[in-house]
């Protein structure tokens, strides 16, 4: 093979990691941040990277808690529905994956999309920390978010 | 005189990009300011949003640079301040809009009237989020 074919392969393989890099995946290597984002209605993700980088300046812990026990967000319609959020507990079912949550961007609207990623976060935790899951406190964590990210 | 159909092709070219990108956006490129805006479907106008920026530029010039220089989105629709099913009374629903803190994204609440009140209302708005926007940036550690 010639050093020719190996740089072009070289280039399309940089081209096509470049294309995974920038839609379905949000790295922050400063922060050791690393989470998949699965393809979904909204092709590029932006919905879901915007809302995660609002938390990293806008909620700095509550960006922590999110790079600390999610691993993959799928934005695609879960139980939650429309621009809802879904967490599917491991308890209830052990294929499922404890660090994955369902966060839909049909309307994308980035504010909210920020409130559900923590509401989501937050079952995740309950899970990790072997708590029962309360609607209640992910609630109240949403609203503390959003009270935090809006200045009227 | 060889190079005349191109410079026309390339000022056609131009003039096509500009007017598509400030139908859907605000694009002021001699003062290198380009701000995305989200419009609805239904219940907004987001040609409101583009006139109160022009507003902006024509009356208050320190305004129109803050806004240029730290919001880079205009989304029209209401602005959730917190969750609607702890507080059926949207404190965020009834204000013309919000700044979103960590970001250099606004909301504007929608509005289908292009009005002038309306258009002076929004200018105010958004010069008052971009002032907050500026504030956030240039306080963060």
């Amino acid at each position: 093979m010639t050093i020719r074919k190996l740089s072009k392969i070289g280039l399309l393989l940089i081209l096509v990691g470049l294309f995974f890099y920038k839609y379905f995946f949000y790295i922050d290597f400063t922060n050791g941040c690393f989470v998949k984002i699965m393809p979904g209605y909204e092709f590029n993700n932006s919905t879901i990277k915007r809302a995660i980088k609002i938390l990293k300046y806008g909620a700095p812990e509550e960006y922590a808690n999110l790079c600390a026990h999610v691993s993959t967000i799928n934005p695609n319609l879960g139980c939650g529905g429309f621009n809802g959020g879904c967490f599917y507990n491991p308890k209830q079912n052990e294929q499922l994956d404890g660090r994955k949550i369902h966060i839909s961007t049909a309307q994308g609207n980035v504010l909210w999309t920020a409130g559900v990623l923590v509401h989501e976060t937050c079952h995740a935790m309950q899970y990790a920390e072997s708590r029962p899951p309360s609607e209640q406190e992910c609630y109240q964590a949403d609203d503390r978010v959003l009270r935090l990210l809006t200045q009227i | 005189m060889k190079y005349i159909p191109a410079i026309l092709l390339a000022s056609f070219l131009l003039t096509t990009v500009y007017f598509t990108v400030n139908y859907l956006s605000y694009w002021d490129p001699l003062r290198l300011c380009y701000i995305s805006i989200d419009g609805v479907a239904l219940g907004g106008n987001s040609k409101t949003i583009q006139k109160a920026i022009k507003l902006l530029k024509k009356e208050d010039r320190e305004g129109y640079r803050a806004l240029c220089k730290w919001v880079d989105r205009i989304n029209e629709r209401s602005c959730m301040s917190a969750d609607w099913m702890l507080n059926k009374d949207q404190p965020g629903s009834k204000a013309s809009g919000c700044y979103i803190r960590g970001s250099r994204i606004i909301y504007v609440k929608p509005n289908e009237s292009d009005s002038a009140s309306v258009i002076r209302q929004r200018a105010d708005s958004i010069k008052r989020y971009a002032q907050y926007s500026k504030e956030f940036w240039e306080n963060l550690d």
